[in-house]
């Protein structure tokens, strides 16, 4: 079965990768792809970008070291269903990366909705983006940058590097972690009580629950309690005069 | 614009309905010349002239252009309207060209706007090729499901 059925349900078989040297962005050849009528299940991957892009068109430095990978999906879920698969890719990468790290390791905790910190610091950005094409099939494309051997300074948020922590593995080895793990999240996200049992995986490895934090929105900041998540993936803010308030998008921060 | 003249200055309380949607502010007063207007969530606005204690004064400038339509807009069949809950972006990076402008002929499936919900970009594309004749949102802004966004006549 492969993603022209429109149910979107993929098997491992319908998973290719393509490897580059070096592109301008993994996800702009994912949608590029698409437009050409290429199938669910398209992993593209490279040593180096030059136009690597992260939220709300800001530059992701992509030097050669670190893993760029990105996902193509077509009709992967009706609209209302895909709210949650920014977390279920987070809880899949969050999987592939622990994996790679020795015993000893900090843990890689998940900054809603899907960053991935150690100790506070961000490794990996994740960019999933959505596009109709002519055809009426819709394409999302699931990127994903993860601070192997460099870790770019940005200037947001602090950042490190996996080798900071111990990992000696390279981005090609961390890859065929991340090409199962998402392999599997997929298809529990699929799967009937699937997105219950990530939600729980979610907030197991989340960051931060109980805790202090700001949101900067678009048009102002609210401080508050991060009280957890709703089960459609929605942060919960609890604010000072003890109101819970729902986000579907921000910058969170620590406190 | 152009019913400015007409009574009550329309731009002005759309601009201020627009502001308290930004801001979650529940309740917005201000004072132009000698009128004063107060926009309210709770109910329908209410328009004071007798001068009232002014809880908080706005002193944010009002965003430019943002709705200007002298005819009803709200069930516009011609509306491209959100298809989820999220922040709307009207360019593909702050400070960057929007996608669309009013005036812009846009071919079907053309991208519009951006609407970001779950750090998910999503595209929203022209349904239809025709002229934008109204944009309904402003940048950043949080759009609700269902809420018209862009009119295509």
């Amino acid at each position: 079965m492969t993603g022209r059925t429109g149910t979107g349900r993929l098997t491992l078989d319908d998973f290719r990768h393509e490897a580059l040297v070096e592109t301008s962005s993994t996800n702009a050849d994912c949608f590029e792809r698409a437009r050409r009528g290429a199938l669910s299940g398209l992993w593209i991957t490279a040593a180096r970008q030059t136009g690597g892009r992260g939220r709300r068109g800001r530059p992701w430095t992509s030097e050669a070291g670190n893993l760029y990978a990105s996902l193509l999906l077509i009709d992967p879920a009706p609209m209302e269903r895909l709210g949650s698969l920014p977390l279920a890719v987070a809880v899949a990468v969050q999987s592939a990366i622990s994996s790679v790290m020795p015993i000893d390791a900090p843990p890689v905790k998940i900054k809603w909705p899907n960053d991935l910190l150690i100790e506070r610091r961000k490794i990996c950005g994740i960019l999933i983006e959505a596009e109709t094409m002519a055809d009426g099939r819709q394409a999302i494309v699931i990127g994903c940058g993860i601070n192997v051997a460099v870790a770019p300074e940005t200037g947001l948020y602090p950042v490190a590097r996996l080798t900071d922590y111990g990992c000696t593995v390279g981005p090609a080895e961390l890859f065929a972690h991340l090409f199962r793990e998402m392999a599997d999240i997929l298809r529990l996200w699929d799967s009937a009580n699937g997105i219950g049992e990530i939600m729980a995986r979610w907030r197991k490895a989340a960051g931060g629950i109980g805790e202090r934090i700001t949101v900067n929105l678009p048009t102002q900041s609210i401080s508050g309690r991060f009280v957890g998540i709703d089960d459609s993936g929605l942060l919960k803010l609890e604010t000072d005069d003890g109101d819970v308030r729902l986000i579907a998008a921000g910058d969170v921060f620590f406190e | 614009m152009a019913d400015k003249k007409q009574g009550i200055d329309q731009t002005l309380i759309r601009d201020l309905a627009n502001i308290l949607n930004e801001t979650d502010l529940t309740e917005i007063e201000v004072e132009q010349d000698d009128l004063r207007i107060r926009v309210s969530r709770a109910g329908t606005p209410q328009y004071v002239s007798a001068p009232v204690p002014a809880p908080h004064a706005v002193a944010a400038p009002v965003a430019a252009a943002a709705v200007t339509a002298p005819a009803a807009v709200r069930d516009n069949k011609n509306a491209v309207t959100a298809p989820m809950v999220g922040t709307a972006y009207l360019s593909p990076a702050p400070g960057a060209r929007p996608f669309v402008e009013v005036g812009s002929t846009v071919q079907e499936g053309q991208t519009l706007l951006i609407i970001e919900a779950m750090k998910t970009m999503n595209q929203i594309p022209a349904p239809r090729s025709g002229k934008v004749t109204e944009i309904l949102v402003s940048d950043a802004a949080p759009v609700e499901y269902g809420e018209p966004l862009i009119v295509i006549e």
